[in-house]
């Protein structure tokens, strides 16, 4: 403990509020996704904040280098735990159990990355999302196919109008990452690979730790209400507890403002 | 009478340094393997009083203290709860034990068991400081990650090293440091063996803070601020009646 002023404690605990803050926006964010298929839980992580220039103590007691600032938002971390998988009336949807993501072409060309497996057909035949971004590579299904199912492979089986027995016409390929929690989110549900991410490693699902793949089933949020509440209710309490932190250094500067009668 | 005022301002400066203390420990209610740092207090060296009577040290009458210190702050090693995460990058140990970490600044220790799998395979923490097993840097190949209760990592149910435990005997060569980690001024720790390690996989350990010892502490030291201040403004007041009143006879 080296210099100290009354002003800072209203540091640390501003400090502690705005760590709060972030924390509870963060909470926010997962609940207001509740619902949104594909969507992946963050979480806040908060780390000890001393004053960088690392001191040796000072006196033989003293078992903390560097002033005492209070904590500080070191991640949001993205969980990539699995979500609920729910059966779906839509004939193109899949969901990953597993590791993995579909990975789409975006209008300009660049892949995304998405657990979101809400697709359909487009007039060519093409199975794109919801957003209209071809899967990649691209699956195209013959125009006169009657009936189809996909396997945990992804492999994609077709039966065509006069044919009785369903054949392989193509392979949904996922993506996995070293490193997911790493990837951008750029909303739509969708990410991008980053140099922290790592590249994608495409392959057919259930290979080299990928997922497999259920149809005609969606995959929800893998947000867990019950923490979330539990987070937010410990979250708010923390936070007033650093605005009641906050008053009493006011309080403290008020009577040392006061020292003389 | 001047002493005393000196004896109160110390009293103010021990307080406030206590707030920061306790303050800080609030800030870091929700700091995943955070531990509460704990106040000492020390009263200044007692003085003997002597009668003095004409010009000459006469017997002494007693001792007076002289004010109150802050003698160091001592980090509170107690296990903080754990809470289950089912994130398979999460760790826990409990004891006095600790995760081993790579850093620029050589090897550092911490509770914070939040790591994740980067880019390049490696095992590494929020800050990208690697995660040291036992020979070294963790490393991990694709695929599902266990790890084992004695820290032993499978991966897709291949051994891929191990999670090394650091254990200290006395704590007290561990010093704080920033991104709550702790540097060792000591002997280097052992490693804890195989048989005796404890990591649990998914779980966290949250701050050992006790919210409701901390807000009391906050209440009692800003009361005892007040208590010191009003005391300082007392004595000024006899001060000044003494400048002013007592000259009038």
């Amino acid at each position: 403990m080296s210099v100290l002023s009354l002003q800072a404690l209203l540091h640390i605990a501003r400090a502690g509020l705005i760590a709060q803050e972030t924390g509870i926006d963060v909470i926010a964010n997962n609940i207001s996704n509740l619902n949104t298929v594909g969507y992946r839980q963050s979480r806040a992580e908060f780390q000890e904040l001393l004053s960088r220039q690392l001191q040796a103590p000072q006196s033989p007691n003293n078992r903390v280098s560097g002033q005492a600032e209070g904590t500080f938002l070191a991640a949001t971390q993205r969980m990539f735990g699995q979500g609920q998988i729910v059966a779906s009336d839509m004939p193109w949807s899949m969901a990953i159990e597993g590791e993995g993501f579909f990975q789409v072409q975006r209008a300009d060309g660049s892949m995304a990355y998405t657990r979101n497996g809400d697709f359909r057909l487009d007039g060519l035949g093409r199975l794109i999302n919801p957003d209209g971004y071809l899967l990649a590579p691209t699956v195209t299904l013959p125009p006169d196919t009657e009936e189809h199912y996909i396997t945990p492979d992804g492999v994609i089986m077709a039966r065509r109008r006069g044919e009785t027995q369903p054949r392989a016409v193509a392979t949904v390929l996922l993506a996995r990452f070293n490193n997911p929690s790493g990837l951008d989110s750029v909303g739509d549900n969708l990410f991008v690979a980053t140099p922290a991410s790592g590249d994608p490693q495409l392959g057919q699902p259930r290979t080299n730790g990928l997922g497999q793949i259920i149809g005609q089933a969606l995959e929800s949020s893998n947000v867990d209400l019950a923490e979330q509440m539990t987070e937010l209710i410990t979250g708010q309490r923390a936070y007033a507890l650093m605005a009641r932190a906050l008053n009493t250094a006011d309080e403290m500067l008020n009577l040392a403002n006061q020292l003389r009668a | 009478m001047i002493r005393g005022w000196y004896t109160s301002v110390a009293g103010l400066l021990a307080n406030l340094q206590r707030q920061e203390a306790v303050i800080h420990n609030l800030a870091n209610l929700q700091t995943i393997g955070y531990k509460a740092d704990r106040t000492t207090l020390t009263d200044f060296p007692s003085l003997l009083l002597a009668q003095i009577s004409g010009g000459r040290v006469g017997p002494t009458v007693g001792k007076a203290g002289t004010g109150v210190a802050l003698d160091g702050l001592e980090t509170n090693f107690a296990d903080g709860p754990l809470q289950l995460t089912e994130h398979p990058f999460d760790f826990a140990t409990l004891g006095n034990a600790f995760f081993r970490l790579e850093t620029p600044d050589g090897v550092r220790y911490t509770r914070d068991g939040r790591f994740h799998r980067d880019a390049d395979g490696r095992l590494v923490n929020a800050n990208g400081y690697r995660v040291l097993g036992e020979s070294g840097p963790i490393t991990l190949p694709n695929g599902q990650v266990t790890v084992s209760l004695h820290g032993e990592i499978f991966v897709d149910g291949n051994p891929a090293g191990r999670i090394s435990l650091a254990r200290f005997t006395d704590t007290s060569n561990l010093v704080k440091q920033d991104q709550t980690l702790f540097s060792n001024q000591g002997p280097e720790p052992e490693l804890v063996p195989l048989n005796e390690a404890q990591v649990y996989q998914g779980y966290l350990e949250r701050s050992n803070v006790d919210t409701g010892q901390a807000v009391t502490e906050m209440l009692t030291t800003l009361r005892a601020y007040q208590a010191n201040q009003r005391l300082v403004q007392f004595q000024d007041q006899m001060n000044a009646q003494a400048v002013s009143q007592l000259g009038r006879i």
